[in-house]
């Protein structure tokens, strides 16, 4: 089973990512910030993190960018919550330009969430939450 | 000398009484008297007191009294306080004892001035031999003591006369209040002169041994016959000698001199001596030196006053002129006296100063300096300054002269004209800067407003100033702050001033903002101060406070949206939370359990919430976009599929949208956002009745400038996309303030929210323009327009495959839209993943955040902050083998670019061709490529080598 790091500091959003992946079949692994995803990641290389960059102590950016570099095949998507601007530039350029795959927009669609891991798992979507419409 | 003077005058004396008894005595006595310049007085010997029988001619010249005012009287009328009693008993014993004496005596003129008189008497005895008559002869020796050098009976004050005054002054004074005596024995040929008469003729007293051709040497050449002849004659025929001429003194100085002299025969009728005096009227030929010494004391007063002074005689020749005059005019002392007066002032002014001097001696009305008249002074030199001159007549001894006082008002004339300026200044000030005035004198309750007050009132300039009036004028909710000021500013315990600012209501009922600036001035009167005048400005604010309130919406909005980026972070994650778990949860709750509705009502709030936040954040940064060449259309057909799913049944979509509707320079986000945002509305305008929702994109051009309630439309081709609903409409009071944020026209709880504002927002930030037309119950048509890109001069050709593509990642920097648009299609099609800048400061940004991502820059020459090589030459900085593609426009640059960054660049001619474009790239790829460790992943770079700078990080972080 794809297994996948989930990297927030907000304990809400680790437990709402864990419970869908999970029922849609991935092992989940958790960590409260960016100096503990590292840690986690050197010890296991989950085949995706999903990871907030943008958390207020800013260890979201330089974590992508170490992790990137020690591991440069990894495959992160990287969250937002703030909008997609940083300065005057495009914040879908900036994370591609510090390694990440994708990024996320928070509050994001639990599906949208669900394909984007499938993706970089590589696998086709396993299982979908029904949508409320 | 003394001897000689009274020797000479007693022989004199006693001569000429001695012939008085012969038939031609009474004739020749009566001309030698008149003749002489000595005062002769005769006095009855017979009454006691003495009292005046005659005088002559030279008595009054002497001591101002006319003969009437003086026969009858004694001679001590002559006495004055300062008369010594010495010499006046001397003069009564010889009257008593009938001898003869000679005294100095100081005796006072009728107009009270001092002179020291060398009186001599003689006696006259009749034929019984008793005393009959005194003659008394006398001198004004006054100058000639001091002259001398003899001690001098007189005062000290009289000898302070010679201090004041200038030199010359004295010398012509000292040299025409003298005589000088003169004497010639006829039978020896021997000549004595007085030392007068010596320092007359030029010498100094003692060097000269006079001598009748030293007489006639000293007579000026053209009048010596004459005087010679004259001296002829009276030896000869018994005429008394009066002759005036010209002498010429060794130095060469020309005097004019009075000669006057007697010859005196023996019993046989011979001549025995030729005696006289010899006055020295140089100085002023027309004025007797008596009169001159009665004029001194007025001389020093003329010197001494603080103004110029002139004496003008009766011929308008200036007699008498002060120093002032001199610094005034230019001219020196002598050079004014004998000048006529009216050379001293120009042409033009000479008639009137004519007039006023006629008019001055022949009304002996002085004209007071008040009125004095205004003419312009003529300097030596020329120029012209403007003068008051007062003219006052003076009666003297010589006669009704002008006496001119003359001031040099110049420096008033300066600081009349500097205070009109100031004046004109101020009021030009007060004009512009619309100032309104207006001044309260309290004690005369006189109100006046000033024209600029009164247009800010609105009131006419004939209505009278009255403070009810300006009560009236006062806004009624203003009315009790303003009084309460007033009453505060005529408190004399405090300082008199206030500053308020408050609403007027003008006649014709337009209400204004005014600031009102008000001082009052206190008095004394009694035991309190009272407000005496009172000052105040009004300066009209209104514009002020308009702007003042647009700025406070401004800032407003401005607080609102640096709020809402602040929290859209927290928010955002909250409504994660929210709607994640939502859905999670509805699935476990069967359909028919109550709460399976209730979650999913709050996924419904959970996903408005989310839209509220994303337009707050759009509002917010709507100055950070990121422009694209973006055809709207494609867009548009986008944004249309999810709104047909989503629209209700009631309202049917139609769309035309043309797809040869020009590009845009656009932020993709930015434009969904709007015509999300547009149809959002529409669809609600008309969720109770249903309708027609129309979609239109077509280009437009406006052929003229045009006002649109958001600003300017300048004319142009622009992309217009029309949202048209046939729902409830809106009333034109409503649609004004449309796109003012939370304004709706609705009642609380229908608040549409941010919608329309955030439409406004983003039009106005691509520089395009909107327009509502709406009508009730008819329904409402909202027309956005954004400027066309001008159409690629390259056309965009379909993906050749059998062009070299590849994945890398490249840096695209480029300002011009129209090439961004062509250089950006041509790379996308080439497969390369691009990261699009229109800066150089963004490319650079970019670049140094994570230098190994990039794998080619390609950059426009022609950036505007940056110039391309030197984005270059720092990329390179960081990374050396980076790959750089310069894009230029002329053969110029072309040939110079390359030299400034070190390492291979690459320099291509504009306009781009794919096919080049394509070939180069790759060349220059792999190029760089066959140099480095080659990697396995096409996404980045050689590995380990990635750093980012520690700036790019803070910059990165401080941002966010």
């Amino acid at each position: 089973m794809p297994s996948v790091l989930v990297i927030d500091d907000e304990d809400r959003i680790r437990s709402l990512i864990r419970e869908v992946l999970e029922q849609a079949g991935y092992v989940v692994e958790e960590a409260r910030g960016g100096k503990e995803g590292l840690e986690r990641y050197r010890a296991h290389q989950a085949d995706v993190v999903i990871m907030d960059i943008l958390m207020p102590d800013q260890d979201g950016l330089e974590s992508l960018v170490t992790l990137h570099r020690e591991f440069p095949s990894s495959r992160v998507i990287a969250m937002t919550g703030g909008g997609d601007m940083i300065g005057i530039l495009n914040f879908l350029d900036v994370a591609k330009m510090l390694g990440a795959s994708r990024t996320l927009q928070k509050p994001f669609d639990v599906n949208v969430l669900l394909e984007a891991v499938a993706a970089e798992a590589g696998v086709s979507s396993i299982r979908t939450v029904p949508s409320h419409h | 000398m003394a001897f000689l003077t009274g020797s000479a005058l007693l022989l004199l004396g006693i001569a000429v009484w001695r012939l008085v008894r012969q038939r031609r005595e009474c004739r020749f006595q009566s001309k030698v008297i008149a003749a002489t310049g000595c005062g002769v007085v005769m006095t009855d010997a017979r009454a006691s007191h003495h009292p005046v029988i005659r005088v002559n001619p030279a008595f009054r010249l002497l001591t101002g009294y006319t003969d009437t005012e003086i026969v009858g009287k004694t001679m001590a009328i002559l006495a004055g306080p300062e008369t010594d009693r010495a010499s006046v008993e001397k003069i009564e014993l010889a009257l008593q004892q009938g001898r003869a004496c000679r005294v100095c005596v100081l005796h006072y003129r009728k107009d009270g001035s001092p002179f020291v008189n060398e009186v001599t008497l003689s006696p006259v005895k009749g034929r019984s031999g008793r005393l009959t008559a005194m003659v008394w002869v006398m001198i004004d020796v006054t100058r000639c003591r001091e002259a001398e050098s003899l001690p001098v009976n007189a005062p000290d004050h009289l000898r302070h006369h010679d201090i004041a005054g200038t030199e010359a002054h004295q010398e012509s004074v000292r040299a025409s209040a003298c005589f000088g005596r003169w004497e010639r024995d006829i039978r020896t040929g021997v000549e004595i002169w007085s030392d007068e008469q010596c320092r007359m003729f030029g010498y100094e007293p003692g060097t000269i041994l006079p001598t009748y051709d030293t007489f006639k040497a000293a007579i000026h050449p053209e009048d010596r016959g004459r005087v010679l002849d004259a001296g002829e004659r009276s030896l000869a025929l018994d005429e008394p000698f009066d002759v005036e001429c010209r002498i010429v003194q060794p130095g060469g100085n020309v005097r004019s001199v009075h000669f006057r002299g007697l010859v005196i025969r023996n019993l046989a009728g011979e001549p025995i001596r030729f005696l006289g005096i010899v006055q020295d009227q140089t100085a002023d030929a027309s004025l007797d030196k008596s009169a001159k010494e009665q004029d001194l004391p007025f001389r020093q007063v003329v010197e001494s006053a603080p103004n110029g002074l002139l004496m003008v005689d009766q011929d308008g020749v200036i007699s008498m002129a002060n120093t002032q005059i001199e610094h005034m005019f230019g001219y020196s002392h002598d050079e004014l006296l004998g000048r006529p007066v009216a050379t001293l002032f120009p042409a033009r002014d000479r008639t009137a100063l004519e007039m006023a001097r006629a008019e001055s001696l022949s009304t002996s009305g002085a004209r007071p300096m008040g009125h004095g008249m205004e003419l312009r002074g003529l300097r030596h030199d020329g120029s012209e300054f403007p003068v008051e001159i007062g003219l006052n007549p003076v009666v003297m001894a010589s006669g009704t002269s002008l006496l001119v006082a003359v001031i040099d008002i110049t420096a008033r004339r300066e600081a009349e004209r500097q205070l009109r300026d100031s004046e004109e200044r101020l009021d030009f000030a007060v004009r512009t800067a619309q100032v309104g005035i207006f001044e309260h004198d309290h004690q005369a309750d006189r109100l006046y407003w000033s024209p600029v007050l009164r247009s800010i009132y609105g009131v006419r300039a004939d209505e009278p100033g009255l403070l009810q009036r300006h009560i009236e004028l006062v806004h009624e909710n203003d009315r009790e702050k303003v009084s309460s000021a007033v009453k505060e500013a005529h408190d004399p315990a405090g300082n008199g001033q206030f500053q308020i600012e408050h609403r007027i209501v003008r006649p014709d009922g337009e209400v204004r903002h005014v600031s009102l600036n008000v001082r009052t001035w206190f008095k004394r009167e009694g035991t309190a101060p009272v407000p005496s005048r009172t000052i105040g400005i009004v300066i009209d604010i209104t514009d002020r406070k308009k702007v003042e309130a647009s700025l406070r919406i401004a800032s407003k909005m401005t607080a609102i949206s640096t709020l809402s980026g602040g929290i859209a972070h927290e928010f955002n994650n909250s409504l994660t939370a929210v709607l994640g778990f939502s859905h999670l949860a509805l699935p476990l709750i069967p359909k028919d359990n109550k709460a399976h509705h209730y979650i999913q009502q709050v996924l419904s709030a959970g996903m408005e919430s989310r839209e509220l936040v994303h337009q707050l954040l759009t509002f917010s940064r709507q100055s950070e976009q990121v422009r694209h060449p973006l055809p709207l259309h494609l867009l548009a057909k986008e944004a249309i599929k999810p709104l047909r799913s989503a629209i209700p049944s009631s309202i049917e979509l139609k769309e035309q949208i043309d797809t040869s509707t020009s590009p845009v320079l656009a932020d993709t986000a930015q434009m969904h956002q709007m015509i999300m945002n547009l149809a959002d509305n529409a669809i609600h305008a008309m969720r109770k009745t249903g309708g027609i929702l129309e979609l239109h994109l077509h280009d437009k051009e406006i052929e003229t400038d045009q006002i649109t309630p958001s600003g300017r439309l300048p004319a142009g081709r622009y992309a217009c996309l029309t949202v048209r609903d046939s729902g409830e409409g809106m009333e034109p009071a409503v649609a004004d303030r449309i796109f003012e944020p939370f304004f709706s026209g609705k009642p609380l709880g229908e608040g549409r929210g941010m919608g329309l504002s955030v439409v406004h927002g983003i039009v106005t930030a691509h520089g395009g323009s909107i327009v509502i037309d709406s009508q009730i119950d008819v329904g409402t048509v909202v027309s956005v327009y954004i400027p066309a890109l001008s159409r690629p001069t390259v056309a965009v050709p379909a993906p050749d495959d059998s062009l070299p593509r590849g994945h890398e990642c490249v840096l695209f920097v480029a300002a011009d839209e129209s090439f961004v648009q062509s250089g950006q299609s041509m790379l996308e099609s080439l497969g390369y993943r691009l990261i699009v800048l229109t800066s150089g400061t963004a490319a650079w940004q970019a670049f140094h955040l994570a230098p190994q991502r990039v794998d080619l820059l390609i950059a426009d020459l022609t950036l505007p902050d940056m110039s391309a090589d030197r984005l270059a030459h720092r990329c390179r900085q960081l990374r050396p083998d980076l790959p750089v593609i310069l894009c230029a426009g002329s053969e110029q640059a072309l040939s110079d670019e390359g030299d400034h960054v070190n390492g291979i660049v690459d320099v291509v001619p504009k306009p781009l061709i794919v096919q080049d474009l394509a070939h180069r790239i790759r060349r220059v790829l792999d190029t760089r490529a066959a140099a480095c460790p080659p990697s396995t992943e096409p996404l980045m770079q050689g590995g380990e080598r990635s750093q980012v700078s520690q700036e790019g990080f803070d910059a990165v972080s401080s941002r966010y």
